[in-house]
């Protein structure tokens, strides 16, 4: 007559997950003086907000936790927010086996598997968490690069007046970001 | 025996008009059962006795059956293509009058059918398909069988050589080969698209709503890039063959798209799901839009073409044919599309 065995398994599962968010759009600025030129001013304007240049020529900037890289070539902006958490998840199951052996290796298996369950389930809670914490940052770093944008077309309208002739009268209310030039031809 | 059919020959020929004629998905679920696997291998007994030959199912139909399957194809077809839109009294030849029925465009429509359309029919039935070369009239048929699969929610794969099935089924192919257009950009072509143009425009439209409606970050950018892979294949057809009528449905559809706001694009996508997901999906589905910016540049190139030109009339038909999407559509539809891509729809502006 077989027995059955009452088993008692245990497992920790430790793992280290890398979450990041983040999106890319690009920045709204008119081609007034070509490419070259326009990618100069947008550098130089960017630099002046604290930017500095990052891999593959981007200029990079750490707002809190959140990191802005902009592309001066093509206008692009990548914002981006990473977090590296480490996830412990320990746990036990007790069960009645006939096979000892086999019953503890298939026991610790299905614990393994609903301790990793665990696990992502928490990494998932934690990237919201990240997005959430994005999202709430992304305005403030969008409002900062539209001004940038505004700065650098305001900075190229003049630049093409006085190349176009002579200028006659100029105005810009920082407020609004209304720019008025009056050009001789 | 003339005049009389099988009960397997029958079966086919209903199977072919439930198809054609439009039949609800539980009625052709009764007729229909599209083979989907391989064959399968049968495990080998010892018998003693004689190996009988089996005929496997509509190898060879009778003369009567044959009839009547081919009259069920050639009027099924026209049919079902006027039912669809080939009624609509706006379409026309280059040469005729502007509002004019299908049938009045081309009254003798040289539709042909090749063994391809028997072998779809067998498949109807359970039969493997086996792909050969296709005519135009196969391609129609085709796309209603797909239509109706569609309907019973069975995968279309197996006709993915039909051109047809692709501009209506844009995102039931995956990674697949694209088909051949150069059926489609002939006048026969050309009047097979005239016919069909309120279904695909239709089916598009209704595809960028469900779309917009999924919950599926993942699955709206996968949807958004099939499109624009099939779209683009197929306006690079066009442009070469300079029949820029044929995407007469995409202008169809981007007049009714273009009055909806950009959020309504991704309205659907959770906020729970990470940024850089609906991020994605948001670009992907301007780039989509993006596709539009080709159609608007051939209706200025139409537009602008001198009246001493050879292909004025023929441009200024294609230009009030467009004219109800037109430039202001176009641009809104831009503006969509760059709305889409600064990703500010995806999070709440600030309020000051």
């Amino acid at each position: 007559m077989s027995r059955a065995y009452q088993i008692r398994v245990s497992e920790t599962v430790v793992k280290t997950v890398h979450i990041e968010d983040g999106l890319s759009f690009r920045l709204e600025i008119l081609d007034v003086l070509g490419k070259e030129r326009m990618q100069a001013l947008l550098t130089e304007e960017l630099e002046g907000q604290g930017y500095e240049e990052g891999e593959d020529g981007k200029l990079v900037k750490k707002v809190g936790d959140v990191e802005v890289a902009v592309d001066p070539s093509s206008g692009t902006v990548e914002v981006r927010l990473d977090a590296t958490e480490t996830i412990e998840k320990a746990g036990s199951k007790r069960g009645m086996v006939y096979d000892p052996d086999k019953g503890r290796e298939v026991m610790a298996n299905a614990l393994k598997s609903r301790l990793n369950r665990e696990v992502d389930e928490d990494a998932e809670a934690i990237r919201a968490e990240l997005t959430a914490e994005l999202e709430k940052r992304l305005p403030g770093v969008r409002a900062e690069l539209d001004r940038v944008a505004n700065k650098v077309t305001a900075a190229a309208l003049k630049e093409k007046a006085r190349q176009m002739g002579e200028i006659e009268e100029l105005s810009e209310d920082e407020t609004t970001g209304e720019l008025t030039i009056r050009v001789r031809v | 025996m003339s005049g009389v059919v099988t009960t397997t020959e029958a079966r086919l020929v209903r199977s072919v008009r439930a198809v054609l004629r439009g039949a609800s998905a539980g009625e052709l679920k009764t007729l229909i059962t599209p083979s989907l696997k391989s064959p399968t291998k049968t495990r080998a007994r010892r018998s003693t006795k004689p190996k009988r030959k089996i005929t496997p199912p509509f190898e060879q139909i009778g003369p009567t059956a044959m009839r009547l399957l081919c009259d069920s194809i050639r009027t099924g077809t026209v049919a079902a293509l006027v039912r669809r839109g080939g009624w609509q009294p706006r379409h026309g030849s280059d040469s005729g009058p502007a509002n004019q029925r299908l049938w009045e465009v081309a009254p003798d429509l040289p539709l042909t059918y090749s063994q391809q359309s028997y072998q779809l029919c067998r498949w109807l039935c359970g039969v493997p398909l086996e792909l050969e070369s296709m005519t135009l009239g196969d391609d129609l048929l085709f796309r209603f069988a797909a239509d109706a699969l569609r309907r019973c929610d069975i995968g279309i794969g197996p006709l993915g050589d039909a051109s047809l099935v692709w501009l209506a089924h844009p995102v039931a192919f995956g990674r697949r080969a694209l088909p051949d257009w150069s059926r489609l950009l002939t006048d026969e072509g050309r009047t097979i698209l005239h016919g069909l143009r309120d279904d695909h425009a239709a089916r598009w439209v209704r595809l960028e709503i469900q779309k917009a409606e999924t919950p599926d970050p993942a699955a709206h950018a996968e949807w958004s890039r099939r499109q624009r892979r099939v779209l683009e294949s197929f306006l690079d057809a066009i442009e070469a063959a300079e029949r820029f009528e044929l995407a007469g449905f995409l202008v169809d559809a981007g007049a009714a798209l273009a009055q909806r706001p950009a959020s309504a694009w991704v309205a659907g996508l959770p906020s729970r799901a990470s940024l850089s997901a609906r991020s994605e999906a948001s670009t992907q589905a301007a780039a989509l839009l993006r596709c539009f910016g080709r159609l608007s540049r051939w209706y200025d190139q139409q537009a602008t073409v001198p009246f001493f030109e050879e292909e004025y009339h023929r441009a200024q038909r294609l230009v009030a044919q467009w004219e109800h999407l037109g430039r202001e559509g176009f641009a809104a539809l831009s503006r969509t599309a760059d709305q889409l891509e600064s990703g500010r729809l995806l999070t709440p502006e600030p309020t000051s």
